[in-house]
């Protein structure tokens, strides 16, 4: 009788039952949604790797050797498979632009650092000129599979064609200026050819530059020693240190920081909004509930007369939870996937993000319902039936004398938000949290684009020249002079660990600095420039390595080794850099007084002069890169957009739920005014004057709700890119509330549209239930 | 010949459809005079508040004529019910439909005000029905702090405080005690003499037969009897 019962009490609840379980399901299931979409992206990221056999070391010589006595070293030391290649720095003569590119020379059937063509076909030694592209090149540039593509090369110029586009492991996140963490998507000009057609191209004969490695397990340093003993070596990157891996790394880090913050929030509010639509929905049942008393049924029979449609509530909010889970996680991935650019985004169906949908919306709805039935069953029958305290309102005179000012249905829209205070501060909470957290998005892209504007504005620099291989500092600083160049700062950089004596270790990148530098500007969070033997690092390196100004640091290069301590930690994008006084880090990297860039004072035609030089592999601009960092934060955006998007989709939801929970609660009194001679423009404005009030109110406080929440994910950022600083702006908060107000008026056009359809002689019959 | 304030003319009202349908009026005719106390008697399900219902413009008939205050309620637009509603029809419920929200001054008003009265002529209206009705002190009270009673009696002055031509009262002392039932009842007679409203109050309650000044008794859809005291 009672499962009877409890099917025609949903029934009769209709579009109530509807609602609750959209609150149950999107509440619950948006938070999940987010964590199954942070392992659909680790998925993504460990399965492209995978696939597509990302090396596990890469060695790039600094000039062309035969390929043979390469392969032999590598199955020395049993580094199985090996590939030999021949990759060259050049441009692409794109016009006026020359941007900077990269030539790979590759088999076409290469094993390691496969190619995922994504348009076109693949590499065919039947096609020498026939290459691929970086898409991300091609989009920036206009090109398209079949178009031509001109490139300066060993002093040469080649004429190709695009025979398709293509990601690959490496360089999919590619960038003209690998200094800074950021990358610069379409800023260099990837281009993959076989490897002999670019032999014979460049006339380097059978020669090549580069090897990649798998390497067995264990001893991956004594065997990268090993192979490269000898050789000259200009860059040895072992996996964990490739470029786009660390940045997607770095990336799903932050990611997996902003993950549980963001559906915490979400299950927050979903569960509070669960606890207050079940508490209503019993206590909407306490005069048939306090009958049943009377009749003699026990209180556990009553608690489980409740507990039973709220049972079938919450396996309906369960199975929507899971649906809304699988949508959330699939739209943030796949939105996050197109922005890192991975061919394809994997959705393996993780059972934890998904039990934890349904476990929370079952559980929550079971546990918000039997504590308000408990509290009725245990209440004498007469009370139960009585109901006075659910019909009893009042207010403290000033209050009341406070709300009194206005039209009748002005009054009555404003007092019916004091009449359920915790239900209406819930509602406006919810939605506050929603565009909140909408806007700190907001305040966090805006930050970031501040913090890399003020990096950028602060440098001397308007060029980063990057030498062909390592040339005398002096020579180096000439031939920018030459070029045209009002002022050259030669530097050098190479790769290097740093590890502290509480036995944290990292990978940096070692940069030379000059005594008094005359255009790199380090702005120093703490302690002074580097002097001989002492280092700056950046914060991120700070932190990794849990040091402060003073700390004991071992470097280690494939050169050397040497004991340093820390003398500032400065803020910057290029959190890898490490500085050290210019002859201190040439000595270190095994070439003393060289340079391996130049950072230049120039205007555009100097740098185009440089371009043409063989000793330059590439000239990157300041603004260009400024530019490109924005691109990238825009991009982002991208992502934001659709975490912002759910934000203000389930803060709808609330409060349209809200809002149809609270007229339906109300129909008599809606009733009653239509019977009193109200018409639907009144009706209609006191529904509007409900909702905007609360979403009124809801603005005013996601400013600072906003705030607060950016603080923790501003954090993350700092943790996985660079230190950023916080500046809430105006235009943060407006680009969320706006479509805030807009959705809260289409909630309101459908509530009142519900208003207006009432019976009126039906309902102001009923006894009006409060 | 003066027309009749409420004017019902072979009027038919059924509800549902198919083999489920119930004819509730079956071609009723009948007048009401201005000034008049009309009691309409009859048992459960005869009709009485679907007549009342179509006097009062809540809901429209299936046939037939149905006029109150010079207005044509047959063919009148949802606008022009609403504007009846509020300038002519006072209505009370059974179970008095305050808003719960409003204390008794106010939902006195807010049956004011919609006639369009200003806000000030509204307050002292308010007032005065109030004192009128027994509860001058009582006025910033809400509805959960009164009485079933007091309630009703807040219900009448706020039907009544847009001086209708018409008040229709659906069960008003069907939620009460017999002796505050006859205090209701009593209120209501002395301002039909005082206002010259025309009331027209249903009711199952035989007692009320003897207290109304005409009786209108409903039985299976037809008027089965017309008298008067």
């Amino acid at each position: 009788m009672l499962l009877r019962k409890a099917a025609r009490d949903l029934r009769a609840m209709g579009t109530r039952a509807l609602l609750i379980v959209v609150v149950i399901g999107a509440g619950t299931g948006t938070g999940a949604g987010i964590s199954l979409a942070l392992h659909d992206v680790e998925q993504t990221r460990d399965s492209f790797y995978a696939h597509y056999r990302l090396a596990d070391l890469d060695v790039r010589l600094l000039r062309p050797l035969a390929p043979q006595p390469l392969l032999q070293r590598a199955r020395r030391i049993d580094a199985r498979p090996a590939e030999t290649r021949l990759v060259l720095s050049g441009a692409a003569l794109m016009g006026a632009a020359q941007p900077a590119a990269e030539v790979v020379g590759m088999s076409s059937t290469a094993a390691l650092n496969r190619l995922a063509v994504i348009d076109g076909r693949g590499l065919s030694p039947g096609a020498p000129r026939g290459a691929l592209l970086d898409p991300d090149f091609a989009a920036r540039f206009g090109l398209h599979t079949g178009d031509r593509l001109r490139l300066a090369l060993q002093g040469r110029q080649i004429e190709l064609r695009i025979r398709g586009l293509a990601r690959n492991p490496e360089y999919l996140l590619a960038t003209a200026n690998p200094d800074y963490l950021v990358p610069e998507p379409g800023s260099l000009a990837v281009v993959f050819l076989p490897r002999a057609a670019l032999q014979r191209l460049t006339g380097l004969g059978n020669r090549v530059n580069d090897l990649v490695a798998d390497l067995p397990g264990g001893q991956a340093a004594r065997r990268s020693e090993q192979l490269t003993a000898g050789l000259p070596v200009a860059r040895v990157t072992p996996r964990a240190q490739q470029y786009s891996l660390r940045l997607t790394n770095a990336d799903i880090h932050a990611f997996s920081i902003f993950a549980p913050v963001m559906g915490g929030i979400f299950a927050l509010v979903g569960l509070l909004l669960i606890v207050l639509s079940l508490r209503r929905l019993v206590n909407s049942q306490r005069r048939e509930l306090g009958a049943l008393l009377a009749l003699g049924y026990r209180p556990r029979t009553v608690v489980a007369t409740v507990l039973l449609p709220a049972a079938l509530l919450a396996l309906a909010g369960g199975i929507v939870a899971i649906a809304v889970t699988i949508g959330v996680g699939r739209l943030v991935a796949e939105e996050y996937s197109a922005t890192v650019g991975f061919p394809n985004t994997s959705y393996p169906l993780a059972a934890g993000p998904l039990a934890l949908a349904a476990g929370l919306a079952i559980g929550a709805t079971l546990l918000a319902a039997i504590v308000p039935a408990y509290r009725l069953a245990r209440l004498r029958p007469t009370q139960a039936m009585h109901g006075e305290r659910i019909v009893s309102f009042g207010l403290p005179g000033w209050l009341q004398r406070a709300t009194s000012a206005g039209p009748p249905a002005t009054v009555y829209a404003i007092r019916t938000l004091l009449r359920r205070p915790l239900l209406s501060a819930a509602t406006v909470l919810s939605i506050a949290t929603a565009i909140g957290l909408g806007a700190a998005l907001n305040i966090l892209v805006s930050s970031t684009n501040s913090s890399v504007d003020a990096e950028f504005s602060q440098q001397g620099w308007t060029y980063s020249v990057d030498l062909a291989r390592p040339l005398p500092a002096s020579q180096a600083a000439a031939l920018a002079r030459r070029a045209g160049a009002a002022r050259a700062e030669p530097t050098i950089k190479g790769p290097a660990r740093l590890s502290s004596a509480t036995g944290h270790a990292t990978d940096i990148e070692l940069a030379g600095l000059p005594a008094r530098p005359p255009l790199l500007q380090l702005e120093l969070t703490a302690g002074s420039p580097p002097t001989t033997d002492r280092v700056v690092i950046s914060e991120q390196t700070a932190r990794t390595l849990a040091v402060g100004v003073g700390g004991k640091l071992g470097v280690r290069t494939p050169a050397t080794h040497a004991e340093l301590s820390v003398a500032g930690i400065a803020r910057t994008l290029a959190t890898q850099s490490t500085y050290l006084p210019q002859r201190q880090a040439s000595r270190l990297l095994g070439a003393p007084g060289r340079a391996t860039s130049v950072l230049i004072a120039a205007e555009p035609p100097a740098a185009r002069r440089l371009r043409a030089e063989p000793a330059i592999a590439r000239v990157t601009s300041k603004a260009s890169a400024q530019k490109a960092e924005r691109e990238l934060i825009n991009e982002l955006t991208g992502l934001i957009s659709v975490l912002q998007a759910i934000s203000l989709g389930v803060g709808a939801i609330f409060l349209i739920s809200t809002l149809a929970l609270s007229f339906l609660d109300r129909r008599g009194e809606f009733a009653t005014l239509a019977a009193l001679g109200y018409g639907r423009r009144q009706i209609g404005a006191t529904v509007a004057g409900e909702a905007l009030t609360q979403t009124a109110l809801a603005a005013a406080l996601s400013i600072p709700l906003g705030i607060l929440i950016a603080v923790p994910l501003s954090n993350s950022i700092a943790e996985a890119w660079f230190e950023i600083g916080l500046h809430p702006e105006l235009p943060s908060f407006i680009w969320v509330i706006v479509p805030a107000l807009v959705l809260a008026l289409l909630a309101v056009a459908h509530a009142t549209r519900r208003a207006l359809r009432i019976d009126i002689a039906a309902t102001v019959r009923a006894r009006l239930i409060d | 010949m003066t027309e009749s304030l409420v004017s019902l003319e072979s009027v038919s009202k059924s509800y549902g459809g198919g083999a489920g349908q119930q004819l509730v009026l079956d071609d009723l005719s009948l007048q009401m005079e201005a000034g008049e106390f009309v009691v309409v008697l009859g048992p459960s399900g005869c009709g009485k508040t679907t007549l009342l219902n179509l006097i009062g413009g809540l809901d429209t008939a299936d046939s037939g004529r149905v006029r109150a205050c010079g207005v044509d309620l047959t063919g009148a637009g949802r606008a022009e019910l609403t504007a009846y509603r509020a300038r002519s029809v006072g209505f009370v419920f059974q179970f008095y439909n305050l808003l719960p929200t409003l204390t008794a001054q106010e939902n006195v008003e807010a049956g004011v005000r919609v006639a369009g009265v200003d806000r000030e002529s509204a307050r002292r209206s308010a007032s005065s029905l109030l004192a009128r009705v027994g509860l001058g002190s009582m006025s910033g009270r809400f509805p959960s702090q009164l009485s079933g009673g007091e309630q009703q009696r807040v219900a009448i002055a706020r039907a009544l405080a847009k001086e209708p031509q018409l008040l229709l009262a659906d069960e008003p002392t069907g939620n009460l005690d017999e002796e505050t039932a006859g205090g209701v009842l009593e209120l209501m007679q002395e301002l039909n003499q005082a206002t010259g409203a025309t009331f027209v109050v249903v009711s199952h309650n035989p007692v009320l037969a003897q207290e109304g000044k005409r009786v209108v008794r409903l039985s299976h859809g037809g008027l089965a009897e017309l008298q008067r005291s």
